[in-house]
């Protein structure tokens, strides 16, 4: 476990280094010192790189030491782009004779810039980092267990552990969550939430004739094999100039497969005449499609980074909060004891229908581009059996997810039932009170059972992962009642044992008390609701009168 | 080191108060002993450590002996389940060398840990095994 951990921590930190490195590189080009300098020459031009064709080309001169010198850098980072926009937005801003600075390297006259920019690169240091949190953690995962079995021998301080290392892994766990949020976040506001605001803006822009210069299907190799695109230039006229694009969506480019680059190709040939949709404000941006399409689908995946990344920050933070109040403080006040409490449902029908909705497309979103490339392969005549036998448990749970979503769904439109408890903080040998009622057609119940339930909560590490187990120690039946007219609303009584645990809380482990309501309805998904009461200890009074 | 309670009892009642004396020999010298009164779990959950209540004697010498009185909490009680056993101890501790005596003690409204085990399914007539396990 520990070479494996190291070798994520290793190319982790490589990465890491690497990247740090060059937005260092970038960074210094801010220090350089400013000189003015003359455009001699802009445009945009396309370059021997299929993957990142066009560039900004922007020729420039300067003086030192009245020594003439000539550079056509624009920045320090990569200027080479698949989007011809992003090029020629860049060339626009230098045009040809104007006047300008550049910030020339103190250490070399011949090297200079026309623009320092900030290191984003930067940002990208967020993925390497992933590894050395999983390789880092990992490792001291591994070793803090093998040195707390070394020495569980001697007799060792247990309260110690409250005073220091408690919230290590906590803390760890907090940064991974922190660090899974913000990469997911990032990927989302690129992948999902531009490109769809574009996309919804886009629906405004106005359709202007325009010609196809170009259209090819560009190649270049991966790690994964060789990726194909279609790039098709296409000129429009707006304000009385002429504009040349090559958008076709707003997703950021993705390859596909050559067939699809070539369907493409084949559906804008060069010379022919089309239309596109240019912004009627910046007649610099346009598109040749502004249709939604599938590969929109795949802003979804940063999602579950982000759901994942919150998540782990929030039950790190919940779980590194409680430093001394690890039970109720209202154990010690008797007060707590009177009144009336309307309980809330553990999880409303709303939300159980969102959540098993975006658990279900997540899954199925995931699974489905899988799919997808083994129907691909299969209709090309190059069936992927391996794959097709491999995604059957998958799909099998994408279909229980899609039956759950309706189950969920039709469920939300059961009688709800709602329950009140006196007293409202009940303590243990006291007698409980509860009233019960539905709202919505409750005749449809045919049986009505009320279960006062505990429960012990364990939460442990096996591995990577944390699990959470429930186990009840008490089942106590409330109601159990199939007459229709006692089912719609009714009260019942029920004595607390006093020899039993209290409610309890702690950052793993816990003791919880419930009411659980089961109605059963014929033909229909049953209602089914969890409402979480906490049951105190003892009084003082009871206990020391 | 030594922990002497006032009335050599192991089992307290929650809210009861906790009393006693303690006594250190050491060397090297301590920076300082603590007392601390704390709850922790094992069982299957991570285990979770609480101080409740301490008392600190700085410099203290090599020697030397204190009183201390302690106000238990109403909870939570001692208990086992099958996932979860939670017991109360008194510790000693000297610093910085972490040389350690401890007294387990039980913290319940009956004389013994709070079993968690099997309560209901009827709504009456159910019976509750009190007592240490194995008993």
């Amino acid at each position: 476990m520990t070479i494996f951990f190291l070798i994520f921590l290793a190319m982790g930190s490589i990465f890491t280094i690497a990247i740090i490195g060059e937005a260092i590189r970038e960074t210094a080009v801010w220090f350089w010192p400013k000189v003015p300098c003359t455009i001699l020459a802009s445009g945009v031009e396309e370059i021997d790189d299929d993957s990142n064709p066009y560039q900004p080309s922007i020729h420039f001169s300067y003086q030192i030491d009245g020594r003439d010198y000539e550079c056509h850098e624009v920045s320090r980072g990569e200027s080479s782009t698949s989007n011809y926009d992003s090029a020629r937005w860049a060339s626009d801003r230098f045009p040809p004779g104007s006047r300008t600075t550049c910030r020339v390297n103190p250490d070399i006259q011949n090297d200079a810039v026309l623009e320092a920019e900030l290191p984003w690169i930067g940002f990208v240091v967020f993925f390497p980092l992933i590894f050395v949190a999983v390789g880092g953690g990992g490792i001291y995962a591994v070793w803090k267990g093998l040195s707390k079995f070394d020495t569980s021998l001697s007799r060792e301080s247990i309260s110690q552990k409250a005073r220091q290392g408690k919230n290590i892994g906590r803390k760890l766990e907090l940064g991974i969550g922190l660090l899974f949020a913000a990469v997911g976040g990032i990927l989302s506001v690129f992948l999902l939430i531009l490109p769809v605001t574009r996309l919804l803006a886009a629906i405004t822009w106005e359709e202007t004739p325009a010609t196809i210069n170009a259209s090819t299907v560009r190649s270049w190799s991966t790690d994964d094999g060789i990726s194909y695109r279609a790039d098709v230039l296409y000129e429009y006229t707006a304000e009385g100039r002429e504009w040349i694009s090559n958008r076709r969506s707003f997703f950021p480019m993705i390859s596909s497969g050559y067939e699809d680059a070539k369907a493409t190709v084949d559906r804008y040939p060069e010379g022919s005449a089309t239309t596109c949709f240019v912004d009627t404000g910046d007649p610099t941006r346009s598109t040749l499609d502004r249709s939604f399409t599938a590969v929109y689908f795949i802003g979804l995946f940063p999602l579950v980074f982000l759901l994942a990344g919150v998540g782990l920050t929030a039950h790190a933070r919940r779980s590194l909060t409680p430093s001394k109040p690890d039970y109720p403080p209202s154990f010690d006040q008797s007060e707590t004891d009177s009144g009336v409490r309307q309980l809330e449902p553990t999880a409303g029908p709303v939300a159980k229908v969102v959540g098993m909705i975006i658990f279900a497309a997540l899954w199925n979103s995931i699974v489905g581009i899988f799919v997808c490339q083994a129907v691909k392969a299969y209709t090309n005549g190059a069936p992927d059996w391996f794959l097709m036998v491999f995604l059957i448990p998958f799909v099998l749970v994408g279909l229980a997810l899609i039956f759950g979503v309706f189950y969920t769904f039709l469920g939300a439109f059961n009688p709800r039932p709602k329950l009140t408890i006196s007293p409202a903080a009940p303590r243990l040998g006291t007698k409980l009170q509860v009233e019960w009622s539905f709202r919505g057609q409750v005749n449809r119940i045919e049986s009505l059972e009320i279960v006062l339930e505990g429960f012990e909560k364990a939460t442990y590490r096996r591995g990577t992962n944390t699990h959470t187990d429930r186990e009840a120690f008490a089942s106590i039946e409330l109601v159990n009642i199939s007459s229709k007219w006692e089912i719609v609303r009714g009260s019942t009584e029920v004595a607390i044992p006093e020899d039993t645990m209290h409610s309890f809380t702690s950052a793993n482990n816990g003791v919880e008390w419930s009411l659980y309501v089961h109605g059963d309805i014929a033909r229909w998904p049953d209602v089914e609701e969890t409402f979480e009461i906490e049951i105190q200890p003892l009084s003082r009074e009871r206990l020391l009168p | 080191m030594c922990i002497d309670l006032a009335d050599d009892r192991r089992w307290y009642l929650p809210g009861d108060s906790v009393s006693g004396r303690v006594g250190w020999t050491t060397e090297p010298e301590p920076e300082a002993v603590e007392l601390r009164l704390f709850w922790h779990t094992s069982g299957k959950g991570t285990e979770d450590v609480e101080i409740v209540d301490d008392l600190r004697i700085e410099a203290p010498g090599s020697s030397g002996e204190r009183g201390f009185a302690f106000r238990l909490p109403l909870g939570p009680y001692s208990f086992s389940g099958s996932l979860i056993t939670l017991a109360w101890a008194l510790e000693l501790v000297a610093l910085p060398s972490g040389e350690t005596e401890r007294l387990d003690l039980v913290v319940s409204p009956i004389p013994a840990e709070v079993l968690l085990e099997s309560l209901g399914r009827e709504p009456a007539g159910f019976t509750l095994q009190l007592g240490p396990k194995g008993q």
